[in-house]
């Protein structure tokens, strides 16, 4: 009898420890430093006049802000979201599966220079191809995720990497765990 | 043995050990569920894998899915770009859509492994899409319809490859899924299959407690069962000590009248009847008092074994007690039982070594035939009577019961109650037959005599009543009675009847009295008591004393001398008139039969000479007894006898009539006596020793 019962203890030990394994292979541990460093000083700081941009716009923001530049509009070129404080983050690309170097800019500082009123809850993003994506201004606020304008080695993001500008989080931040989240080529981001 | 076999049954059936069958059986129920066990265990562990890599598969394979159908669609949307490009739209648009069709298929790209063939395919259509010119489309209106044209086709035949590789995914996807399924499936049968097999484990566990249960059941009967019989085996025990002699380990009485009840029984169907037998040894106590208790326990266990070899299987040999053996013969043919008894007398008779000396004992043999007895005591006790006449036939030897025994015995039983009674009573008397001394013509000496006044039947005899005393062991108490009223009368007289201060006074002694170990104790109780000197008793004694147990007699009678109390051979002429005796037991009195006196009649006196010659010689006082006429006292005379004792001068008279028959005894003696007589000793002149 002794050794019946012991013999069925080693079964459901084994069994339970297979069950460990089967969940254990869906979620790899990865450990990354993502560190920020910047790269570049802001010049453009909360309730300043924001320039229309010269030439082509990197990307338009509508809906709920209040600051403007181009009609309900508030339109960006490169150099003038870059001029809002630009940084160099390390991260893992979900995508390439990689770990990839960008610049850019943190989307919550583009969120304050644009002035969003306290009613808005999200952030609706177009890309260039339609897709969309929606963030939570709170998710924003907390802090970790940028709009990546350049790649590390400071070239502009061509459009077959997902440039000219994308949004990108920094390891550990839970609004991208999904990788869908990572919208790049991004046209409009509209507040709402 | 049976009982412990029977004991053992209950653990056979605790445990299947019993028949080769059920060991097979429950080894093959160990073997297959242990069996089932691994085999479904091995399946859940294996699916449990599968399952893993499934899920992983169809992650994959679903992310693919999802990513070239994105690829597709942006294809779609080159294509569409390119065909407004044909209704004059510009080429910017085109380019955003080349670069996120770029980025499509960089993403689309890295979920394919670099080897596999999607991979490839990928690159390949990849490269023919970058190999393309697509600043031809900014050229001339000709030249940009020819270029529109070809990059349409370049897209379109994209679009294809690429649905194709989807398509492929699609297939791949929904294999694995259904794969997954399957094996989530399998796995369930598996579990459901381990449940069940949990469920039997269950039940058979359920059924082994049973068992256990049953088995504590079994364990607590078999306990009952050993208590019990533990218990018989006790019974047995004590029903074996109460029915057994410890020392011979033969059936003891109770058993024996059992059996012999039962021979009876069983008598009763068939024509050969039941005899019992009892064995008394002879010359046993000699054995027990000379060489101890523990010679005679051993001798008492050689008989027994003696005795159990000489009778058949189904007779039974018991002791009764003592040295008292009796025997049940079942079947009486032919004179078995005298056989039987022939034989143990023999087989008695051989010498033993006990106690490192070699004894010869004998044996008395009683036998008794069912004939009118009620039951089984009644025929023991006719055995009983047998082996009593056989004793006194002479011993070592056997009798066989007849009814003339029983009414001998009866009678003799019956005189033994009274006389008990009658000793208690006081009915015990002593009478007194002077003794006249031939030279002076008087009395000079009285022979006291036991009479038994009976309350109904008058005086009996000593002749009825002593034997049956002696065998009793009343002689003790009567011969006490005897010795203090003998003793207090002759002191009586002594004082109150002129002439005779010197009345001496003879009591007959046997030897049950002299060895009972209390006769010196009664002696000196009646000297005391009366006053009567030790001079004034003679005690007489006959020649059987010398037959048994000499040496205990003759300590007794050395004592009884070193008093001052003389002894007299009574009886002289009637046994073995032994001279050699008469020195040994150193006796100061000779008293002559009667025998002699009646045998002599021929003879004219010579014999009755010869022997008080003989008497003389030796320095006796010579006494004639039983003298009944004048012719008898006329040869006494010229024989020179001391004194004569007769019916011719005085039958024994009752203690009241003795003081006047010796105030006026001179003349009637005298008137019988002739002249010339020779002067020999008399009573009073010898002094003792």
């Amino acid at each position: 009898m002794q050794s019946t019962r012991s013999w069925w203890a080693g079964a459901v030990a084994t069994v339970l420890l297979l069950a460990a394994c089967d969940s254990g292979t869906s979620t790899p541990a990865r450990q990354s430093s993502t560190a920020a460093r910047v790269v570049g000083v802001a010049a453009l700081t909360p309730g300043q006049k924001v320039p229309a941009p010269v030439g082509t716009a990197l990307f338009t923001m509508t809906g709920k802000v209040s600051t403007t530049n181009r009609g309900s509009v508030l339109a960006f070129d490169q150099r003038t979201v870059e001029s809002l404080g630009m940084v160099q983050v390390e991260l893992f690309e979900p995508w390439t599966k990689a770990d990839m170097e960008f610049r850019g800019v943190w989307l919550k500082d583009i969120v304050a220079v644009a002035a969003v009123p306290a009613d808005a809850t999200r952030l609706h993003i177009t890309a260039l191809d339609d897709y969309t994506v929606d963030l939570e201004l709170a998710d924003v606020r907390a802090g970790g995720i940028l709009l990546a304008t350049r790649a590390g080695d400071g070239s502009s993001i061509p459009i077959d990497e997902g440039g000219p500008s994308r949004v990108v989080f920094l390891d550990g931040v839970a609004a991208g765990a999904n990788a869908d989240q990572w919208v790049w080529s991004v046209k409009e981001i509209s507040v709402q | 043995m049976t009982r412990i076999g029977r004991r053992a049954d209950p653990d056979a059936l605790a445990v299947p050990e019993g028949r080769l069958w059920h060991r097979l059986v429950y080894l093959l129920l160990v073997v297959m569920i242990i069996g089932a066990t691994v085999g479904v265990l091995g399946i859940v562990v294996r699916n449990s894998v599968l399952l893993g890599r499934m899920t992983t598969d169809v992650s994959v394979a679903q992310q693919r899915a999802t990513n070239l159908h994105n690829l597709q669609v942006s294809t779609m949307h080159l294509v569409q770009e390119l065909t407004e490009l044909d209704e004059g739209g510009g080429t910017g648009v085109v380019t955003v859509r080349r670069g996120l069709l770029g980025r499509m298929f960089t993403v689309v790209h890295g979920l394919f492994p670099a080897d596999s063939a999607q991979a490839g395919e990928l690159t390949d259509v990849r490269a023919a899409l970058d190999r393309f010119v697509w600043s031809r489309l900014d050229g001339t209106t000709s030249d940009r319809q020819d270029a529109i044209l070809a990059a349409k086709s370049l897209a379109t035949q994209t679009e294809v490859q690429i649905k194709k590789i989807y398509d492929e995914q699609e297939k791949f996807f929904y294999a694995a899924t259904r794969q997954s399924l399957d094996a989530k499936r399998d796995s369930q049968n598996a579990l459901a299959a381990l449940v069940s097999l949990v469920i039997v484990l269950a039940a058979g566990w359920v059924l082994m407690l049973r068992r256990r249960t049953r088995s504590r059941l079994v364990r607590a009967y078999s306990a009952l069962v050993t208590e019990v019989s533990e218990r018989r085996t006790l019974q047995d025990q004590l029903a074996h000590q109460a029915f057994h002699d410890a020392l011979t380990g033969l059936p003891n009485r109770a058993l024996y009248v059992r059996r012999l009840a039962e021979s009876i029984e069983a008598a009763d169907a068939t024509t050969e009847a039941p005899a019992a037998l009892l064995v008394d040894l002879d010359g046993f106590k000699n054995v027990n008092d000379t060489l101890g208790h523990a010679a005679g326990d051993e001798l008492l266990q050689v008989v027994a074994e003696r005795l159990r070899g000489c009778v058949r299987d189904d007779d039974t040999v018991a002791r009764l007690g003592g040295d008292e053996f009796a025997i049940v013969v079942r079947r009486d043919a032919a004179d078995a039982a005298v056989m039987v008894a022939q034989r143990l007398i023999e087989a008695v008779r051989r010498p033993v070594r006990v106690g490192g000396q070699e004894v010869t004992i004998s044996a008395s043999v009683g036998i008794a035939r069912l004939g009118d007895q009620a039951d089984a005591d009644e025929l023991l006790a006719d055995a009983d009577i047998a082996m009593y006449a056989a004793k006194a036939a002479g011993k070592a030897r056997h009798e066989v019961f007849h009814l003339d025994m029983r009414d001998r015995t009866r009678r003799r039983v019956r005189l033994e109650q009274q006389l008990a009674r009658a000793v208690e009573a006081g009915e015990i008397e002593v009478f007194y037959q002077p003794i006249v001394d031939l030279g002076t013509d008087r009395v000079t000496a009285v022979e006291a005599l036991a009479r038994w006044r009976h309350p109904t039947d008058g005086l009996i005899p000593p002749g009825v009543f002593i034997p049956v005393a002696e065998e009793s062991g009343l002689i003790r108490e009567i011969g006490r009675d005897v010795l203090r009223q003998a003793c207090a009368a002759v002191q009586g007289w002594r004082h109150s009847v002129p002439g005779c201060a010197d009345l001496v006074v003879t009591v007959n002694v046997s030897v049950r009295q002299l060895v009972s170990g209390t006769f010196s104790a009664h002696l000196d109780e009646a000297l005391r008591d009366s006053g009567l000197p030790p001079g004034g008793l003679t005690l007489e004694i006959t020649e059987s004393l010398l037959l048994d147990e000499s040496d205990v007699v003759l300590a007794e009678l050395a004592r009884i001398k070193s008093r001052g109390v003389r002894l007299a051979m009574d009886d002289f002429g009637a046994g073995y008139s032994s001279v050699a005796s008469l020195l040994r037991l150193q006796v100061s009195v000779l008293k002559i039969d009667k025998t002699f006196l009646d045998l002599d009649h021929r003879n004219q006196g010579t014999l009755i000479r010869a022997v008080t010659e003989l008497g003389h010689t030796l320095g006796l006082t010579v006494v004639a007894e039983g003298v009944e006429t004048a012719e008898q006292l006329a040869h006494v005379r010229r024989a020179a006898c001391d004194s004569v004792q007769g019916f011719l001068l005085s039958r024994p008279l009752p203690a009241g009539e003795v003081g006047g028959y010796l105030t006026r005894s001179g003349p009637q003696v005298a008137a019988a006596t002739p002249a010339g007589r020779a002067r020999g000793r008399s009573w009073t002149d010898v002094a003792p020793d």
